[in-house]
């Protein structure tokens, strides 16, 4: 069986690679800066996400069966490969290091609070990174089997905490101003990136015709997922505490209390199924960035690059001195982000129409 | 060890030769005999006396020869080729024979079971088939009993169970291709397909492997499963096994190919996904809604089976607050003068549970069955009161026990036995966090397995190509619904005809 | 060979040294409530006096034995976790917060302004502690109410005996339980709270009534008729009983279904709040008399008006109380104004103090009598 991917997994592979650590703190984050208007910010960063998803298929459609990374090194030439390589690689490396560090803090807080973090975050770097050694097929099926556990455990979730919802605190609405809701946008953009893994899986989904569909599938269940969150952690707390909370997601759930049916402490639930999705997360990114490895060094296998980023990775998440400083420094993935979902697809596809019309 | 070599026109040199090569084996009787009383035909069967028939023998072979008249002898058989060619022909009434003229084949022939007839003056041999050895009667299959359903299991004789599966299907688009594996047991083996609904590359990579192989001995087709396999240094099995001829059919209805060995009962399935290693025949033959109820149950039961153990460790020695408040403290009341951290607790019962298992197996009838409940209830009962262990303890490990046992497929359950360990392990470590370490080293494991090229995980991991199939994995839906065959073999005709 | 032997050492290395939070089950003490007092012989910056109840867990479980059920330890502290501290030099089993359930603050302790502020944040910040836990204003000392045993405790309540009693609050409107997360909640928005009141009654526990907080700082006091009030008023209220009189008959109501809605708009330059209370119920007990029937129309929307009136007289004193005496907006109507009407509130907000008893609160209470009962 050659290289295939599903359209389903293929949704699957995209929701995964962008609902990372970003609905955790998102709700808050966006409370600060645009109140209760919050989630029209994270509607218009799905909207913005709905764009550039829209352009990168066309590009990756523009050059079936070839990954980005291939057809990159032909429209720039090496010398601009290697620079579009580098920055590619670096933001992976960013990207992951601020997931695992994140997830290993959350697991710190509320899971295991002695251990040491470095053991948690190795633990969970070379458990879920491993995924990157073996073949799109196999990435695609775990991300298939994340997304499945990620949908099971929001209706859980939603259904567990409705009782507690009180819908009144959604008000006042439409207080700020515009440009206020816009700035907030630039808050959401971290939670949705990811959406770059398009350009790699496109090549290799079975049918290309469909991809659009899926991907705007993809985007609007990611969208709807982080309005779902800002809506419920509201509800719950009122804006003002909200702003408060680091975590909000997972107080939310804290908030759970029903002795009769048993549903006392979901947090442990909760918990297991965050790993799970944090995997689904780490895997695809992972198996990304060995491929942009192995276009570098033009070799076939891109298995083993895995090895030498597991201790990079490492180093780079335990740099920040404490959770405050993750948060400061998400200035430099936000911007490499900003140039891979923005600025380089735009790029390449300006650059794939005019070669497009050159050999015509 | 070659014999390719022809046979000698004397019937002396042949029979000499014969038995130099077999010397020592002296379960191979020679039956000389001399037919005709004019110019008498020297002639000799030989055959391994208890796997010929020997009423076939006598009465269709030696009676016939024995009772030629000169007449026919000399009759207008000028040559002894035509002679050979009366006898067998006209004369001997064995339902199956073949002229044979090589020696590697006489040996190969008498050595299945067959008798071979050598005649002085000739070069050809005429091969009997006169098979017939004591063999198993068919009985239920020991391994896969069911409440409603057929009742035969098959046997250690390829025929046999060839058989069985014929009557199941009556099309001529079921094709039987006979094998040799094993360069010493030459152990006979059938491939099984149905030819308009198997996937050529399917069939293409089992003949390709199998042709592949160069073993000694197959002395189990187990032997077989571990040689073909894609991933054999995985715990997890990726070909199928089963005992029933109606299980077997089903899956070469569904586009799968059956490969069935002599001397085992266990014919092997290929492909084999956890779809279908967590299926049982019994569901197709109890109605639709509860087959659906019991296939979720299976499910949880796997579940439980791996996890169990492990989720009690991390829990009470990591995190006692996952708990509602008042299941926190009877867990701790259960557990106040246990002198063992849950860890040793754990692994103590658990490895207890594998003993008596160990025991049980080797001794079966009353003996077997007073040991499981002496050890089960005794142990148990006296750990506790002795405190050694708490009563939730006996209370996890035997859920996790009974929980195995509901998997249909055995192989899959030792799979879950192993990896439950590990989690025990996992989870002494790092609590929660651990289990689910494990939980995705062990998914990551299965995602990568492929079973002949089919993805292991498959229904439930690619869900675009195989939408349909979930109808029939984790519930079944009734037949009247289920008119297209299910695509994980990506079979070349899809429809069921209802 | 040689890698595998080095492979199972590093592994086994790694196992042995780990375990870090790894503690049984039985060798935790699950503290169950936390009781916090003003220390009065408060010297070197202990300012609290903690006192922490956790369940004896030999008492526990399916033989429960005589001993005492449940362990207390008081301590004096800076902070209520440095008080878990010191305890750690004379318990043999680590304290565990994770099943908290109730949280007692002393009466003096509460009119610490600044103290309390401290202790709430703390808690809010606190990864241990739900935020779901209870508090309680105890009527004089958090420690001598942690320190009864009521008699009506079973072995199976240890711990969780305060909690439930607070889940009562769906049957009655005496009191209404508050937990962390509404009381920061409710500061945050009108900087007025209100906490149930815990108070020790003939060797028993009882909760009735509440403490007003305004400013982080208890003022005062409110009884049971007046909690309803207030319960009502903020659509806490689930269920009660509720009497009136009816010609010179004392009626006996209970409420099953209750709603209540408000509505704040600016008449004439002056904030008029209407707060409509939609009650139904059924008749509990009326007289039994020859003459007198329940099944009459004439009597059933008396009584309705009769209780209608008693309603709205008690909410009228209620409110009265609050506005002029206390000037604590525990009613929620900031909290409304904030949410519905937010330029109005921009307004106010800044100056809420002055305007909150100037704003004309009316009450309009219906009642609705559903059912009376199996006999007429």
């Amino acid at each position: 069986m050659e290289k295939r991917v599903s359209n389903t997994q293929f949704k699957a592979l995209i929701i995964t690679g962008v609902v990372g650590v970003g609905v955790l703190s998102l709700p808050s984050s966006i409370a600060r800066i645009a109140n209760n208007d919050g989630w029209i910010s994270i509607v218009m960063g799905g909207a913005i996400s709905a764009l550039l998803m829209y352009l990168m298929v066309s590009l990756a459609q523009m050059h079936p069966g070839k990954v980005v990374f291939e057809y990159a090194r032909e429209l720039l030439g090496n010398f601009g490969f290697y620079i579009f390589a580098v920055i590619y690689i670096i933001y992976f490396m960013m990207v992951l290091a601020v997931e695992v560090r994140v997830f290993a803090e959350v697991i710190k807080v509320f899971l295991l609070e002695n251990t040491p973090i470095e053991v948690i975050i190795i633990s969970m770097l070379v458990t879920s990174m491993w995924i990157g050694r073996y073949k799109i097929e196999v990435v695609a099926r775990i991300a298939l089997l994340m997304y499945t556990v990620l949908f099971i455990i929001i209706i859980f979730g939603v259904i567990a905490v409705f009782p507690q919802l009180d819908f009144t605190n959604i008000f006042p609405l439409f207080q700020t101003n515009l440009k206020t809701i816009i700035g907030g946008v630039r808050e959401t953009f971290f939670s949705y990136l990811g959406i770059d893994f398009v350009l790699v899986s496109l090549a290799y989904l079975e049918e290309p015709k469909e991809a659009m569909h899926y991907s705007m599938r993809a985007i609007l269940s990611v969208t709807i997922l982080y309005v779902f969150a800002f809506v419920l952690t509201i509800s719950t707390f009122g804006v003002s505490e909200l702003k408060r909370q680091v975590w909000p997601t997972i107080a939310l759930v804290r908030e759970v209390d029903f002795p009769g049916f048993f549903l006392e402490n979901i947090d442990g639930i909760i918990m297991a199924a965050w790993v799970l999705i944090i995997y689904g997360n780490i895997g695809p990114t992972a198996y990304n960035s060995t491929l942009v490895l192995s276009n570098i060094f033009k070799t076939k296998e891109h298995g083993l690059y895995v090895l030498p980023l597991v201790p990079i990775v490492y180093f780079i998440s335990l740099f920040p001195q404490n959770l405050y400083e993750v948060y400061k420094n998400m200035l430099i993935p936000n911007i490499l982000g900003f140039i891979i979902t923005i600025i380089f697809p735009i790029l390449l596809f300006i650059l794939s129409k005019i070669k497009g019309r050159r050999t015509k | 060890m070659e014999y390719n070599i022809p046979l000698k026109k004397t019937l002396k040199e042949n029979s000499d030769e014969l038995k130099k090569i077999l010397n020592e084996c002296d379960d191979i009787i020679f039956r000389e005999l001399k037919v005709g009383s004019n110019k008498p035909v020297s002639m000799e069967l030989i055959f391994v006396d208890g796997m010929i028939d020997r009423d076939d023998l006598s009465s269709f072979v030696l009676r016939p020869l024995l009772r030629i008249s000169d007449d026919i002898l000399s009759n207008g058989n000028k040559s002894i080729d035509s002679l050979i060619d009366m006898l067998s022909k006209e004369n001997i009434q064995i339902s199956d024979m073949k002229v044979i003229q090589n020696m590697e084949e006489v040996i190969k022939a008498v050595l299945s079971g067959e008798t071979v007839l050598l005649i002085d003056g000739s070069e050809k041999a005429i091969d009997l088939s006169t098979r017939g050895w004591p063999s198993r009667s068919i009985g239920e299959p020991v391994s896969e009993e069911t409440v409603r359903g057929p009742r035969d299991g098959m046997t250690e004789t390829l025929k046999t169970n060839i058989a069985l599966i014929r009557r199941r299907i009556r099309d001529t688009n079921l094709k039987v291709k006979m094998m040799q594996i094993g360069k010493r047991s030459k152990t006979d083996m059938a491939v099984m397909y149905m030819e308009d609904i198997v996937e050529p590359r399917l069939l293409n990579e089992t003949y390709k492997r199998l042709n592949n192989l160069k073993v000694d001995e197959i002395i189990d087709s187990s032997m077989l499963e571990s040689l073909i396999e894609d991933h054999c240094y995985s715990p997890f099995p990726q070909i199928e096994n089963t005992e029933r001829p109606d299980a077997v059919a089903a899956s070469l209805y569904e586009g799968r190919v059956a490969i069935i060995v002599d001397n085992s009962p266990f014919a092997l399935l290929v492909p084999a996904t956890v779809g279908t290693l967590m299926q049982s025949t019994e569901d197709y033959y109890t109605r639709w809604s509860v087959a659906s109820i019991v296939r979720i149950i299976r499910y949880f039961a796997a579940f439980l089976a791996v996890l169990a153990p492990s989720l009690y460790i991390a829990v009470t020695s990591y995190h006692p607050g996952l708990l509602p408040t008042r299941l926190a403290y009877y867990v701790a009341a259960s557990r106040v003068n246990v002198p063992f951290p849950s860890v040793i607790e754990a692994f103590l019962m658990e490895i207890t549970l594998e003993l008596l298992r160990e025991a049980g197996t080797r001794i079966s009838g009353p003996i077997g069955t007073t040991i499981g409940i002496v050890g089960g209830l005794i142990i148990g009962q006296a750990a506790v009161d002795a405190g050694i262990v708490s009563p939730l303890m006996i209370i996890i490990v035997s859920v996790t026990t009974i929980s195995s046992f509901a998997i249909p497929s055995y192989e899959l359950a030792t799979a879950l036995r192993f990896f439950r360990f590990l989690f025990m392990i996992y989870a002494a470590v790092l609590g929660l966090y651990g289990v689910m370490l494990g939980i995705i080293v062990m998914i990551t494991h299965m995602a990568k397995l492929d079973s002949f090229g089919i993805p292991f995980t498959s229904p439930y991991s690619g869900l675009g190509r195989e939408k349909g199939d979930l109808r029939d994995t984790i519930i079944r839906v009734p037949f009247q619904n289920m008119k297209k065959r299910p695509r994980f073999t990506f079979p070349k005709n899809r429809t069921r005809l209802k | 060979m040689k890698r595998i032997i080095i492979l199972f050492l590093i592994i086994s290395i790694a196992l042995l040294s780990g375990c870090w939070d790894m503690e049984e089950i039985n060798n935790r003490s699950y503290v169950s409530v936390i009781g916090m007092d003003l220390n009065n012989k408060g010297d070197n910056g202990e300012k609290f006096k903690v006192t922490y109840s956790y369940p004896n867990i030999n008492a526990l479980g399916k033989n429960p034995s005589s001993e005492q059920n449940r362990f207390i330890e008081t301590t004096s502290a800076s902070t209520a976790y440095e008080a878990t501290r010191k305890l750690s030099t004379s318990t043999d089993k680590p304290l565990f917060f994770k099943n908290l359930k109730t949280l007692v603050i002393g009466e003096e302790l509460f009119k610490e302004k600044e103290l309390v502020k401290e202790i709430l944040d703390g808690l809010g910040r606190e990864q241990r502690i739900n935020r779901k836990i209870n508090i309680l204003l105890a009527e004089g000392k958090a420690e001598d109410i942690l320190k009864i045993t009521p008699e009506k405790e079973t072995a199976s309540a240890v711990g969780t005996y305060l909690s439930d009693i607070l889940r009562n609050d769906k049957i009655t409107g005496r009191f209404t339980a508050r937990t962390l997360s509404q009381v920061l909640a409710d500061t945050d928005i009108s900087d007025a709270a209100l906490v149930p009141k815990i108070k020790i009654e003939k060797k028993d526990l009882e909760i009735s009534g509440g403490g007003i907080i305004k400013d982080y700082k208890l003022i005062g006091k409110i009884g049971e008729m007046e909690n309803i009030c207030i319960a009502m008023m903020n659509g806490d209220f689930n269920s009660d009983v509720i009497e009136a009189t009816y010609n010179d008959t004392h009626i006996s109501y209970a409420v099953t279904i209750f709603s209540s809605s408000k509505r704040v708009y600016v008449e004439g330059g002056k904030i008029i709040a209407d707060i409509d209370l939609n009650i139904e119920g059924y008749l509990q007990q009326y007289k039994l008399d020859k003459e007198l029937q329940a099944f009459d129309e004439k009597f059933l929307q008396g009584a309705e008006k009769s209780l209608e009136d008693r309603i709205k007289r008690e909410t009228l004193n209620t409110i009265e109380l609050l506005q002029k005496k206390y000037n604590a907006d525990v009613i929620g109507i900031g909290e409304w104004i904030s949410k519905f009407k937010p330029s109005l509130w921009k307004e106010i907000k800044d100056n809420y103090d002055e305007v909150f008893p100037n704003i004309e609160i009316r009450v309009n209470p219906t009642v609705e009598i559903r059912r009376t009962g199996l006999s007429r």
